[in-house]
């Protein structure tokens, strides 16, 4: 019999809230984390709102927050979620573990965006008589300006990296980068190694923020964002006929993996446990999807089947549902198809109608918000459903949570260029 | 496996063994207990690996714990298991390196032919280990080691079979 993998910490920073209790209870009210950005200027951006993190403080949660003055916010936030749910695990310098079997799989977003060095650095040495860079002068001041530490952090390794160098995690070392898939993929990877015996324990999930000039500006190129400027609360709208763009979020979700008589040895709370993974890619467009969802609906069918469960066993699902036209129409179609009859009947709610998309971190929180449901038997409602999208037919637990008890519960995340991902998660009863 | 040959592909090698760590503060333990993984998996003593081949960044400090990790699991070895750096010809190819050097030892048990490192004039007494540098050598073994890590710490080792 395969190695079982059960959930046994979980931590988050997001925009409703720097801790897995608060943002659970926003979301069962349907309070919406999105407002206009103050990180920068956007008033002459297509968009002018986003969902951003709200009094982050990394001192409340590490020792040495100098430690991560040249990261990015992907790293500090990165660290912030590590340091919950390795505490809630029980693992924060718990000598009884055997660290070389624990491992970190992130799907932590591209690093700091050094744009406050780089930006006066090209205008210094921009020439606009031959329209480019002098690279002789680029050497120069940029040997002077740039700092070797946060050139460093640009790295995608780095954020796993000082992960396991700060909390003492000798195993496998990963991140992956497969957009907004990303952070699910990482967990259902870690769940694969756990079951092959590679690691005990794996420190899995991810951390991102788009949320600067370039970010918005390239989604916006993409016309991926909602531009319902007028009231930022009702832009991200899943499923819903009005709904025209994602909003963009920022933060991170950490869980803690772990391999079940490992967990049942050292007395560790159980939260869930991951029962099935599926991970496909459309071959189609890299940036849109395949119309009749056909990485999608493999995706689903790949879980289901790791799972060993039935479409009937499923009690909840909880949608990519980005709020644009494509994902939401595509992703209605996939659950139908894989499911049958049994999708006119389960719930199916979107997070990101309060918290916006999270990009990398989007997977790793919405499986935790997931976990959350199963465990106080509470679903967290789609927000901002006003109109019915005939396309869109199914129950989205419209705009208020429901009490209902489910047993299984089914995660979608689809990335921008096709990659899918599709977690199964149970509650865990012994 | 089966995959291959039932459509008729045509294997280059096998991959037998894999093994992946974290090497807190690079001392070379931690690329050490990945490469015993990978050679667990693969189920073969240090002594049948042909060849290592090495991620030899050609750095002062990396190739130093480098070298303590090969050292920790080939030091007692009764044969000297020579070890290739193939970024003396190419550079670092970054993320692509990994790849690009192991097609070197896949080539190496397909022609039973190891090239020699170059610009390896001068032993370092801190990376006391067996650089195969003077010349081609024949492949004697049936396995190969590819290993990679990153400054930072984290490491990877795989284990090729010739086919």
């Amino acid at each position: 019999m395969r190695r079982r993998v059960v959930i046994t910490g979980m931590g988050v920073v997001t925009p409703l809230g720097n801790g897995v209790e608060e943002l659970f209870c926003s979301q069962l009210e349907g309070r919406s984390g999105i407002g206009p950005v103050t990180l920068f200027n956007a008033r002459r951006f297509p968009t002018q709102f986003a969902a951003q993190v709200k009094d982050f403080d990394l001192g409340r949660f590490v020792r040495d927050p100098r430690r991560w003055e040249n990261s990015g916010a992907n790293s500090r936030f990165a660290a912030a979620a590590a340091q919950q749910a390795l505490a809630d695990a029980d693992v924060l310098d718990n000598a009884r573990i055997d660290r070389t079997r624990c491992g970190v799989y992130l799907g932590s977003g591209e690093g700091i965006q050094d744009f406050y060095h780089l930006i006066p650095l090209v205008a210094q040495t921009y020439r606009a008589d031959g329209r480019k860079i002098d690279s002789v002068a680029f050497a120069s001041v940029g040997s002077r300006q740039f700092h070797a530490g946060r050139e460093f952090e640009q790295e995608p390794h780095t954020t796993p990296a000082h992960l396991a160098d700060y909390f003492d995690l000798q195993g496998p070392n990963y991140n992956c980068l497969t957009a907004c898939a990303a952070s699910s993929q990482a967990i259902g990877e870690a769940t694969e190694m756990i079951r092959h015996g590679d690691a005990d324990l794996m420190l899995c999930g991810g951390a991102h923020s788009m949320i600067h000039p370039f970010g918005m500006t390239g989604f916006n190129l993409l016309t991926a964002l909602s531009t319902h400027n007028s009231e930022p609360a009702k832009a991200s709208r899943p499923f819903d006929l009005q709904r025209d763009g994602f909003v963009l979020g920022e933060g991170a979700g950490m869980l803690v993996l772990e391999e079940l008589e490992h967990a049942k040895r050292r007395g560790a709370t159980i939260y869930g446990e991951v029962a099935g993974y599926g991970s496909t890619a459309d071959a189609f467009r890299v940036t849109d999807s395949h119309p009749d969802g056909r990485g999608a609906i493999a995706c689903i069918q790949q879980a289901l089947r790791d799972s060993g469960l039935a479409p009937e066993d499923i009690g909840y699902v909880n949608a990519h549902g980005t709020s644009t036209q494509v994902n939401d129409k595509v992703e209605t179609l996939a659950i139908k198809k894989v499911l049958g009859d049994w999708a006119y009947k389960v719930p199916v709610s979107s997070s990101k109608s309060m918290l916006g998309h999270l990009i990398a971190a989007a997977g790793a929180v919405e499986l935790i918000i997931t976990v959350m449901a199963l465990r106080r038997s509470a679903l967290p409602p789609t927000i901002n459903y006003e109109y019915p999208d005939p396309d869109c037919d199914l129950d989205y637990i419209p705009n208020t949570a429901r009490e209902q008890r489910a047993r299984h519960a089914l995660s979608n995340s689809f990335g921008f260029g096709g990659q899918n991902v599709s977690l199964i998660v149970s509650r865990f009863d012994g | 496996m089966q995959h291959a040959r039932q459509r008729d592909a045509r294997p280059y090698a096998e991959i037998v063994g894999f093994g992946a760590s974290f090497d807190r503060g690079c001392t070379g333990a931690g690329l050490a207990r990945a490469i015993r993984a990978a050679l667990q998996e693969a189920g073969i003593g240090p002594e049948e690996v042909d060849h290592v081949n090495a991620q030899g960044f050609s750095a002062i400090e990396s190739d130093v714990w480098e070298a303590r990790g090969l050292e920790e699991v080939f030091g007692g070895c009764k044969r000297s298991v020579p070890v290739f750096a193939a970024k003396s010809y190419f550079g670092c190819l970054g993320a692509g390196s990994g790849t690009t050097e192991l097609a070197a030892s896949v080539l190496a048990l397909e022609h039973g032919l190891l090239p020699a490192t170059l610009n390896y004039e001068e032993a370092d007494p801190k990376c006391p280990i067996a650089v195969a540098a003077d010349r081609l050598r024949p492949v004697t073994q049936t396995h190969a080691l590819k290993v990679g890590f990153t400054q930072m710490g984290q490491c990877a080792a795989l284990v090729l079979r010739k086919w």
